[in-house]
């Protein structure tokens, strides 16, 4: 079942689900194959419904088991989503204004379907970008203000803040040190 | 005097009576001066009642979890601090659907499984065969069942499933399950089992005349429900204890947190009968002033419910988001307006921080 799945999404979108599930599971999410299933699942039918930008609304009930796992699904998702998906847009940008596919532009890009779809899906990906940033309070800012500033440069305190995991119980941001070892 | 000083309107009726009467009249408390109350049924047509779950407007995040839930049949287990509506998600969604009255059951340290799913009357069933009246009809395990058993909550639903009910129409059911986490270790999963075979067993019919209970038929003790109409199960938890992995994994989670500025705005918008025209101005300075004083609050933090309740009182008594950060000592209602505070400052050390606060005009 799970191969069907993965050509199914594949085919139609590329999106580092195995990555993600991977990630997750180094932060302690605990998911077997029948989670795992049923997370391709949920993909499949959010894909179906034609709401990508709700994907992680749709899987995280399945696979978040705590508040705090609920949290960190999130913003994990926002962390690996955002940079992949601009990512890709930018390369279709690129492709698009190199002088070799200029020349092919003009007589294809109305009639050839393959550019169209790629056209299409920078613009769906675009879409699901604007809603996770508009969904995201501090969380994204967070990985803004790591961008933007030294912190980059020392991997140990990069590690620590890309561990902080924010505990509404407490409202304080904690981060596991022996993860930061 | 003031219209919601119940205290002090008594004092003055009772001023006015004379000694040589009989006693006064009882005290009479107007709707219209109470937060509305719940309506208890579908028929219970009283004024200035609300139906439980009636204007509630979850977030688009738990209509994700509510059709993930649905999709994948699974119960949906709803964590968050009280007051964010966990319970009347289950009475929204019944309403909203059209699934009829909720099944509630609420889970104590010392629930079992069969507690969810049928009450039996022993003691009514001992007297019965013991005190033999001259004349009284043999029980039988339809008797028995008639006279000694009461199914309730998710029995009730899964009987209601294949239409067991006194209509004899199948009908889907929501059965919320409250508070789980207080249940004995066993439960959890107990209850999973059942939802997932859709049937159950009750032991007390099951003497020789319900096992020779028609051949063909299936026996009188065994009580199964139709997976089509599978009852939509909520579980709350306040998370105080640890639920068993192997029963989250066969659930869907979600975790109800408290609303920012935006949604509460959405949330006090939709409660029109509780708040009436409220402006998205007014709502807004007093969702702004609420998360002031909730900064303040160290202990239990107001949540939703809390939010709406001061709202309702503020609003009542004409108060406004200015009154409370120009605070005037000196005017005749400064009391009054504090002791409003009391719905958000629940410790006697948050309540003392966040009014003086509001004394010394420093609230932001």
């Amino acid at each position: 079942m799970m191969d069907t799945l993965a050509n199914y999404i594949s085919a139609n979108r590329h999106y580092p689900f195995d990555e993600f599930f991977e990630i997750l599971r180094e932060q302690g999410f605990s998911f077997g194959v029948d989670t795992l299933e049923t997370a391709h699942y949920v993909i499949i039918k959010a894909i179906a419904s034609g709401n990508l930008e709700g994907i992680d609304l749709w899987l995280c009930p399945v696979l978040a088991h705590s508040a705090e796992q609920q949290a960190t699904f999130f913003e994990l998702y926002k962390r690996l989503f955002i940079p992949f998906l601009e990512e890709q847009s930018e390369a279709v940008d690129k492709e698009e204004k190199s002088p070799i596919s200029e020349v092919q532009s003009d007589a294809a890009t109305t009639a050839d379907p393959a550019r169209q779809r790629e056209k299409e899906a920078e613009e769906e990906n675009e879409k699901i970008v604007a809603s996770l940033k508009a969904r995201s309070s501090g969380s994204y800012m967070l990985e803004r203000f790591v961008q933007s500033t030294e912190i980059e440069s020392d991997p140990v305190l990069l590690k620590v803040v890309r561990q902080l995991r924010y505990t509404e119980q407490s409202g304080r941001y904690s981060f596991d040190i022996l993860k930061v070892g | 005097m003031e219209k919601y000083n119940f205290y002090k309107k008594r004092a003055e009726e009772n001023k006015s009576f004379k000694l040589n009467e009989k006693s006064p009249l009882p005290f009479e408390l107007s709707r219209d001066d109470q937060f509305p109350m719940l309506k208890r049924d579908e028929d219970h047509q009283s004024k200035g009642t609300i139906k439980r779950g009636e204007e509630y407007k979850p977030s688009e995040a738990l209509i994700h979890a509510v059709n993930v839930a649905l999709m994948l049949h699974k119960p949906l287990l709803l964590t968050g601090a009280p007051g964010t509506g966990k319970s009347d998600l289950a009475w929204h969604l019944a309403d909203h659907f059209g699934w009829g009255k909720v099944e509630h059951f609420a889970t104590r340290t010392d629930s079992v499984a069969t507690d969810l799913l049928y009450r039996y009357d022993s003691l009514a069933h001992f007297q019965k065969v013991n005190i033999k009246i001259k004349g009284s009809v043999e029980l039988t395990v339809a008797k028995i069942e008639e006279m000694f058993i009461t199914y309730v909550a998710l029995g009730r639903a899964i009987r209601d499933s294949s239409g067991q009910n006194d209509e004899g129409v199948p009908r889907r059911r929501v059965v919320l399950i409250d508070e789980i986490d207080k249940a004995p270790r066993d439960l959890p999963n107990d209850i999973l089992t059942i939802i997932e075979e859709m049937s159950f067993e009750v032991p007390q019919l099951k003497t020789a005349d319900g096992i020779q209970f028609p051949s063909k038929e299936k026996p009188i003790y065994k009580k199964t429900g139709n997976d089509e109409l599978k009852p939509v199960v909520i579980l709350t938890s306040n998370s105080e204890k640890t639920l068993p992995e192997a029963f989250l994994r066969r659930c869907v989670f979600f975790h109800i947190q408290m609303p920012g500025t935006i949604e509460l705005m959405k949330i006090l918008l939709a409660k029109k009968s509780i708040l009436p025209d409220i402006s998205k101005q007014e709502g807004g300075e007093l969702i702004k002033l609420f998360f002031s004083i909730s900064d303040l609050v160290k202990g239990k933090k107001p949540a939703t419910h809390e939010l709406i309740l001061w709202i309702w009182w503020m609003r009542r008594h004409k108060f406004t988001p200015h009154d409370l950060y120009q605070f005037d000592k000196t005017s005749e209602h400064a009391e009054t307006l504090l002791s409003g505070i009391s719905v958000l400052a629940k410790e006697a050390d948050d309540w003392k921080r966040v009014t003086e606060a509001i004394t010394s005009n420093t609230l932001k």
